[in-house]
């Protein structure tokens, strides 16, 4: 596995289960993987692969009927030493210090991400003193009420938004989805998180104003060298923004390695699929090519490889029988397929 | 929000003047008019022949002679200036007199019943909400059930003989002996307020069982939604996320239908003081109706729309306080 020593993040061999009406689901899968200091690993997937899953699981934040696995760790470094947030007890003081603290979320849609009872400014200025200790270590100053919103002020400017000063008191319908979005970037960078966990942040956006998002984001990394965790179902986004990334399938990564490399070169007959469906402007193809058939329901996983029921290269009486092994294809590059599994053993 | 509460008070007041020509043409309806009835009372048995001239003549004493414009102008203009609702035939005096305490009676007993019905149903409802399918929440859909099958004067018969049979109090009427008579002190005012305690309750409770209904579900509804998530990925503490956030949404629909519950205690409020007794406003307007004395049911319908009105003024008052995007749109 990854024995980095020098990950921000480390996530072993997660499982996530929920109970619900018809039985119960695995949605996530034994996912283990490392996000480092300043960089980003993009997670891709169907809807149902599990990513949001994954990631919510790192704060916490998961419905009442879902359970993490006994065995699952995720390791936070800080400068205070590590924890693990899977052993946290619910609800306590030091979660609370993650969530929004070391660890920063923005979510898919940035009009039901604010509250439309209160203004910008009020749910900013919350979450600024809601973490006045962690602010104090990261920037060595103590806030108060009217620093706060000063400090809300520089944190819109910063996102782009121009009349910060007057942004700050209206209320979330009054902004565009693009200023909604920027606004709960600045509301999640407020905090100078070490880890910024995005779900899906530009997928409701239009595509101009997505690029100027990602832009945006990838600026921001780099001044304040933030790490990020960046969910998305867009290859083309992934290209974009992540150096590494990690390719999941129905609760698990089915191939990772450096986002390059896995573009230019897919292993695993998903990412194949995954890519083929992209609409490429210099091929002008009439159709894309869909990956074929459904995501199979998470009650009904298949036996063996998850993707053996929609994989064009499935090998009968392998594939459908046992489950493969991650396989390590160089230094950075790992896929679990048994296309190339058997070579490996 | 200064835009929205005059446009509000403007509309309020036009409302109230509309409502006022509807009461007066109610006041009309009835066939024949007081100098009648007078008339009749007064002489019928007694042998002596009363004729047209005679009642033309009571009928210029009331003043009853005069176009009904006229007397629309008179009256309306009373009231407005000097807060008189007209003379009150039947009982020789001024209506004010006749309505003053069982109005205050009223609005006492209706403020009562608003504030039991939203300090019960609203922390209930948010707890059921936030509890779903534990024990309590399934207890608590049986009991507001049973609110709103047991019919309010059973309710009121049970409790009654639950208070005089176990704590000894008086049955029905708004004092005990001892104050009847007595001056106003802090004795009589809580002697009153145990009194008025069991109507309220009778009053309250089916509207309890509905409201915490709605509660519940708007509540659930909010708890779904991802801005509960983003405040708790904030870090904020749970108890803090679910006020500020979820529960201040889940009260709207409450807020929203205070009118209606106005509406429905106002409409069952004479079977409940008929069955406790109580001296109130509709037994006392069905009576004025019998005696064609019109200016005191006209006094009581006026009383009985206008706080339905202005009610319904503070629900959108509050709804606007509380939702923002109401505010803005300028209703």
């Amino acid at each position: 596995m990854t024995a980095n020593g020098g990950a921000l993040l480390e996530i072993t061999d997660l499982g996530v289960s929920f109970t619900t009406d018809e039985g119960m689901v695995r949605a996530v899968d034994g996912v283990s993987l490392a996000v480092h200091p300043g960089r980003t690993l993009g997670i891709v997937g169907e809807s149902g692969s599990g990513k949001s899953v994954a990631t919510k699981a790192v704060i916490r934040l998961l419905p009442a009927n879902a359970r993490i696995d006994g065995g699952s760790r995720i390791l936070l470094r800080r400068a205070e030493g590590e924890i693990d947030i899977a052993r946290l007890p619910a609800g306590g003081r030091e979660l609370r210090r993650l969530r929004g603290g070391d660890i920063g979320m923005i979510f898919q849609e940035p009009m039901a991400s604010f509250s439309p009872v209160y203004t910008i400014g009020n749910q900013m200025i919350e979450a600024i003193l809601a973490h006045r200790d962690h602010l104090d270590r990261r920037l060595g100053r103590r806030f108060d009420r009217r620093a706060a919103r000063d400090h809300a002020i520089r944190m819109l400017e910063r996102v782009g938004m121009s009349n910060a000063r007057l942004r700050i008191d209206q209320y979330p319908h009054e902004l565009s989805g693009g200023m909604r979005q920027r606004a709960m970037i600045a509301l999640a960078l407020s905090t100078h998180p070490s880890l910024l966990i995005a779900d899906e942040p530009t997928t409701a956006l239009d595509v101009t104003i997505q690029a100027q998002i990602l832009d945006l984001m990838l600026e921001l990394q780099r001044e304040l060298g933030m790490a990020m965790l960046f969910i998305t179902h867009d290859m083309g986004v992934i290209a974009r923004i992540a150096e590494e990334v990690a390719v999941m399938y129905l609760g698990r990564i089915v191939e990772r390695g450096p986002t390059r490399e896995v573009i230019r070169d897919p292993a695993h007959p998903y990412t194949r699929g995954l890519l083929a469906a992209l609409p490429r402007v210099e091929t002008s193809r009439r159709r894309l090519t869909p990956v074929p058939g459904d995501i199979p329901s998470p009650l009904q996983r298949p036996a063996g490889c998850p993707f053996h029921t929609r994989c064009p290269r499935r090998m009968p009486g392998l594939c459908d029988r046992e489950v493969p092994a991650d396989t390590a294809l160089d230094a950075r590059r790992s896929v679990a397929c048994h296309l190339f599994g058997g070579r490996a053993s | 929000m200064l835009r929205f509460l005059i446009q509000r008070a403007v509309g309020m007041v036009v409302t109230m003047f509309f409502v006022s020509i509807m009461v007066f043409v109610i006041m009309e309806l009835p066939p024949g008019d007081y100098a009648d009835r007078y008339a009749f009372r007064k002489f019928s048995g007694t042998g002596v022949s009363v004729t047209e001239s005679d009642i033309e003549s009571i009928r210029k004493r009331f003043g009853l002679d005069r176009p009904a414009w006229e007397r629309y102008l008179t009256w309306i203009g009373g009231i407005v200036t000097r807060f008189d609702f007209g003379p009150s035939f039947a009982f020789e005096t001024s209506a004010n007199a006749v309505i003053g305490q069982r109005a205050g009676l009223t609005v006492v007993l209706l403020l009562g019943t608003l504030l039991l019905t939203y300090l019960l149903s609203i922390p209930i409802g948010i707890y059921a909400a936030l509890h779903r399918q534990s024990p309590a929440d399934y207890g608590l859909t049986v009991v507001s059930y049973l609110g709103l099958a047991i019919p309010n004067f059973m309710l009121a018969l049970i409790l009654l003989y639950l208070g005089v049979r176990y704590f000894g109090t008086t049955v029905g009427g708004l004092f005990s002996p001892e104050y009847t008579q007595a001056p106003w002190s802090w004795g009589k005012f809580a002697d009153l307020l145990r009194h008025l305690l069991v109507p309220a309750v009778v009053l309250a409770w089916s509207a309890t069982a509905l409201q915490l209904q709605t509660v519940r579900a708007t509540m659930s509804d909010e708890l779904a939604k991802l801005y509960v998530d983003a405040a708790r990925a904030r870090g904020l503490p749970e108890w803090k996320v679910i006020l500020k956030y979820p529960a201040r949404l889940a009260i709207n629909p409450v807020v929203s239908t205070i009118g209606f519950d106005v509406n429905r205690i106002f409409s069952e409020l004479p079977i409940v003081a008929l069955v406790m007794s109580l001296p109130e406003l509709g037994e006392l307007l069905i009576k004025s109706f019998l005696d064609l004395d019109m200016y005191v049911a006209g006094a009581i319908l006026l009383m009985l729309t206008a706080i339905i009105v202005f009610m319904n003024f503070v629900s959108d008052v509050v709804l606007a306080l509380l939702d923002p995007r109401i505010r803005l749109e300028g209703g």
